[in-house]
């Protein structure tokens, strides 16, 4: 996260995690890492946010963790979307979605 | 949701877990983190740095995960934990609080244990509402009186609206039991046989009355209450079936109630032991003040409608009665009627003990805010750090809640305490009711509730006053020093409320006070001092004939006479100072309507025996005690009000509707019903009339030298040589005196005022105490730059006093507007009475000068030089 995005809203940083866990499990730093890769180091989320991100959304049921190996063989916490996690990925995006034409609706009416 | 709570409370258990495998997390993401930068070109060192900076603080990450995982115990639990350290860190002002508390819970909770007890908690019968008193009504004087005559007892026994009509003595009876070793009175109780039907209640053992034990042979039965079976058999239920000696004929045990029962009536202390069937003489009207009546309303049956069933049957009996003789009668519920002259003072003295608690919650209150100024920076640091300023009062309403709960549970063990000491207080003839006064469930929950609705009181605005901090302003260095002059943190508004109900109970008490001394300076017009009264009963088993009986009593009266240290001793029907009913009809020549008016029988030495001089004509002599009487004697009142303007001597007027006799002198007027009553018509008569019952059952009053115990002895040595069976007790005048409840009532609003103004003035010193210690270096300033000590005394004074000035003429002015319901308690004091009110003033402002002025003393202590070093 840039400095001034600190009070970007807890709900995108979840919706950011879901998305990129889509595709299959990952470990915490790689999350971090692919959501930096993919924005183009625009959004480099602040670990004091992510891990405790992590943390509630495991508590809430969207993912699950679990113990793994990296390619270099090293022990470390797998982060994997669960089917309630899939399927709040899915309304989350189409919030998003609305969110955004709504927005952009406001700002083009003249 | 629910998968939520149990994932969170499965995490609860996995703490250690979960912390372990966050710190792998942490040191696995900074070492890839580290490694990238590496990879980047930046040298190892600065590749951590960076990696550490980008991390943004494993600390706060690790305290925010936590949170994640925090549920709502933990972080309870850290309030707690935090008000518990705060606490030892001040433990006097911990003390102060908690004992401020205690004394306001521990007092509400005894006299919510005595109001419960007799007004809320309903009767211990099943279905109390159902029971009804059927009393006598007066419609023309508006009032009540006890008894009914047997005509109206069998037709409202027949009514359709009763499930059950049962009659009770209600001052016990003295059935005399005799022992082996001496006869005994026992306390026993005349009923109908159906009254523990009436009253729903199963006996224990053994059987109920049947309902031919009404018939006089029939009736040699008796059924125990579970103290008496305790006591004189050991709980042995061989008793059952026992034969009791009485002085007037054996009585056999058939059963015992159980140890919930009660008694229905609370006219006397002593509660019964036994109770005997009243074997109803269907052919003589029974004594009718002595019974009560009671019923229990059908179900479904609503009191009005027996209410006007009850007027059917009278209207039916009183058609063929003339005008004087009617009755009517009216259907009071039980309930109601045991409490009706109480629950007024009862609730008075409720409302002014809760005042306690409350002027007890605005010290705390107080103490706290100006302990919050103190508190101030760190609780500015705690917001600048993240905590919400819902959470810093949910940690301040915590301490608070913490502070009422040692306080209610020290109040509540401190109630224990006293309240045997209180009820002890409670004279004995004021029974309040029939359910035990005790410390139980219920009141529990109302120390409870009460310990709650404390914390809400007191803590809420020194909450609300922390979470709205001004961080900025706070954390300013040096704000300590320089704190705005004068702003002290405590709230005065606060002060002025508790000042003003501290004045409103001051007031009250000071009147009820000021009753009872007036009461206590009456005179009841006759000479108390070494005045005593013993009482026989001969029973007609004993003494079968009229001859018997007046031989007895002229063989006392001179067996006491001869006593050294008697003075004088005289029998009386009805003794002063008994709460009895003394109503004798009296027809008087010019009034077409029979008089129920004070009338005595008493023989020629009463006047003098009672210092009662002759103010007209002349008084009794042995001679006028004949067999007929003759003659009367009249007091003051009566002359006034029958004969007004000529003197009364020598009228005639007809006394127990059968003797005409002359009015021979006249008797200033005396209390002789109780200290109260202002005195009354009242006649007297010369004892002598074969006939009167009362002969039976006659008091020799006695005065003697000196109040000497031997003398007393003597007196009912004598008696036990006239009559082995008679059961002796000798009561002396000054025992009996009437306005015991009076005195209780002073000595507890007294009690509640003293410990008021003294809670408010231990808020003031406390204030004053702290603002001092405070402000130290302020005031170092000022006499350095050379303000007189007594000057800034008196300005650290001014505030309070000031509030508390505003609190009293508020107070005073409310005192004006309440103590009007206290007019059941006065006794010609006026609620409004300005030399109470002016009293009351006068002593407050003194106590609140006081409280101000020995903690600011210390200022004269204080020396500039080491107060201006002080931070």
């Amino acid at each position: 996260m840039t400095k001034s995005s600190i009070s970007l809203l807890q709900g995108t940083l979840d919706l950011l995690i879901l998305k990129t866990l889509a595709p299959g499990p990952m470990h915490g730093w790689g999350i971090s890492q692919r959501i930096r890769q993919v924005s183009e180091e625009f959004l480099r989320v602040n670990q004091g946010s992510l891990y405790p991100a992590l943390h509630r959304m495991e508590l809430k049921g969207w993912i699950v963790s679990r113990e793994g190996i990296t390619e270099e063989h090293r022990p470390v916490r797998f982060y994997r979307l669960t089917a309630t996690g899939r399927r709040r990925l899915g309304e989350q995006v189409r919030d998003w979605d609305h969110m955004v034409m709504a927005i952009g609706n406001v700002l083009k009416a003249t | 949701m629910i998968g939520f709570g149990v994932r969170k409370l499965w995490a609860r258990f996995s703490r250690a877990r979960i912390e372990h495998q966050m710190e792998e997390e942490i040191r696995f993401h900074l070492e890839m983190e580290t490694q990238a930068n590496q990879a980047m070109g930046m040298p190892a060192g600065d590749a951590r740095r960076v990696a550490l900076v980008d991390f943004g603080g494993a600390d706060q990450t690790r305290e925010t995960v936590r949170d994640v995982y925090a549920t709502f115990w933990d972080s309870l639990l850290q309030d707690i934990r935090f008000a518990l350290r705060m606490f030892r860190r001040n433990r006097g002002f911990t003390l102060a609080a908690v004992i401020t508390l205690a004394l306001g819970i521990g007092a509400a909770t005894c006299i919510f244990s005595v109001v419960d007890a007799t007004l809320f908690r309903p009767l211990p019968y099943a279905q109390p509402d159902r029971l009804v008193r059927i009393m006598g009504w007066i419609p023309d004087k508006a009032s009540y009186y006890e008894g009914v005559p047997k005509d109206y007892f069998a037709a409202f026994r027949k009514a359709h609206s009763f499930e059950g009509v049962s009659a009770y003595t209600w001052y016990p009876s003295l059935p005399i039991l005799l022992n082996p070793d001496g006869a005994e009175n026992v306390i026993g109780s005349i009923v109908s046989p159906n009254l523990l039907r009436t009253l729903a209640t199963q006996v224990l053992h053994g059987r109920d009355f049947r309902p031919d034990e009404e018939t006089r042979g029939n009736d040699r039965v008796v059924i125990l209450t579970y103290g008496a079976w305790q006591r004189r058999f050991g709980g042995d239920l061989k008793a059952i079936g026992l034969n009791l000696s009485f002085a007037d004929g054996p009585r056999t045990v058939v059963g015992v109630l159980p140890e919930e029962f009660r008694y229905p009536s609370i006219v006397s202390s002593w509660t019964p032991e036994m109770l005997i069937p009243w074997a109803v003489d269907w052919t003589k009207v029974p004594s009718s003040s002595e019974y009560y009546l009671l019923a229990r309303l059908k179900s479904g049956i609503r009191l009005s409608e027996a209410q006007a069933e009850v007027d059917v049957i009278s209207s039916r009996n009183n058609s063929s009665l003339p005008q004087a003789e009617r009755g009517y009668f009216r259907l009071i519920p039980l309930q109601e009627h045991l409490v009706k002259y109480k629950r007024t003072d009862l609730l008075l003295l409720f409302g002014a003990i809760m005042c306690l608690p409350l002027i007890g919650c605005l010290n705390v209150s107080n103490m706290l805010l100006a302990k919050g100024l103190a508190r101030k920076q760190e609780m500015g640091i705690r917001i600048a750090l993240g905590a919400g300023r819902a959470r810093l009062a949910r940690q301040l309403l915590t301490e608070s809640l913490l502070l009422s709960l040692a306080g209610g549970i020290l109040g509540v063990l401190l109630s224990f305490w006293i309240l045997p000491g209180l009820l002890a207080q409670f004279p004995s003839t004021l029974r309040l009711g029939l359910n035990d006064i005790a410390i139980d469930g219920r009141v529990l929950m109302f120390s409870l509730a009460l310990t709650i609705v404390t914390t809400v009181i007191h803590g809420l605005w020194p909450a609300w006053s922390a979470s709205r901090t001004d961080i900025a302003g706070v954390l300013r260095k040096g704000d300590s020093r320089c704190r705005r002059i004068g702003a002290e943190g405590f709230k005065p508004a606060l002060l002025i409320v508790e000042s003003a109900l501290a004045m409103v109970l001051l007031v009250g008490a000071g009147l009820i006070i000021n009753s009872f001394v007036r009461l206590g300076a009456l005179s009841v017009g006759f000479r108390t001092d070494n005045l005593c009264r013993v009482n026989f009963y001969l029973s007609e088993k004993h003494y079968p004939s009229i001859q018997s009986v007046l031989d007895f009593n002229q063989n006392m009266r001179d067996r006491i006479r001869a006593i050294a240290g008697v003075a004088e001793v005289a029998a009386v029907d009805y003794p002063p100072l008994r709460e009895d009913r003394v109503g004798g009809s009296i027809v008087i020549p010019g009034h077409a309507d029979v008089q129920n008016l004070d009338l005595r029988h008493v023989t020629a030495e009463y006047f003098a025996v009672l210092g009662m001089p002759c103010v007209s004509g002349r008084l009794f002599t042995v001679q006028d005690e004949g067999s007929a009487p003759r003659v009367a004697v009249i007091n003051a009142s009566m002359a006034r009000r029958y004969w007004p303007g000529m003197s009364p001597l020598g009228q005639t007027i007809v006394v127990d509707k059968k003797w005409p006799v002359q009015v021979v002198g006249i008797v200033p007027d005396v209390r002789e019903r109780s200290v109260q009553e202002d005195p009354r018509p009242s006649a007297y008569v010369p004892v002598g009339d074969p006939e009167y019952p009362k002969l039976r059952s006659l008091t020799f009053v006695i005065r003697t030298a000196t109040d000497n115990p031997a003398v007393y002895r003597a007196i009912a040595d004598q008696a036990k040589a006239a009559d082995i069976r008679q059961v002796i007790e000798v009561i002396k005048y000054s025992d009996s005196f009437a306005f015991r409840s009076q005195r209780f009532y002073a000595i507890l609003f007294g009690i509640c005022a003293a410990f008021a103004v003294t809670l408010v003035g231990i808020g003031i010193a406390g204030i004053t105490a702290y603002s001092v210690s405070q402000r130290t270096f302020e005031i170092g300033m000022r006499l350095a730059l050379g303000a007189k000590p007594h000057q800034v005394v008196l300005m650290f004074m001014w505030r309070s006093i000031l509030a508390v000035c505003a609190g009293l003429l508020l107070g005073a002015a409310a005192a004006l507007l309440v103590t009007r319901m206290l007019a059941s308690l006065l006794y010609k004091v006026t609620p409004t009475d300005p030399l109470t009110i002016g009293v009351s003033l006068v002593s407050f402002v003194a106590v609140a000068s006081l409280a101000a002025y020995v903690p600011a003393r210390n200022i004269t202590h204080i020396d500039p030089m080491v107060a201006l070093r002080t931070e």
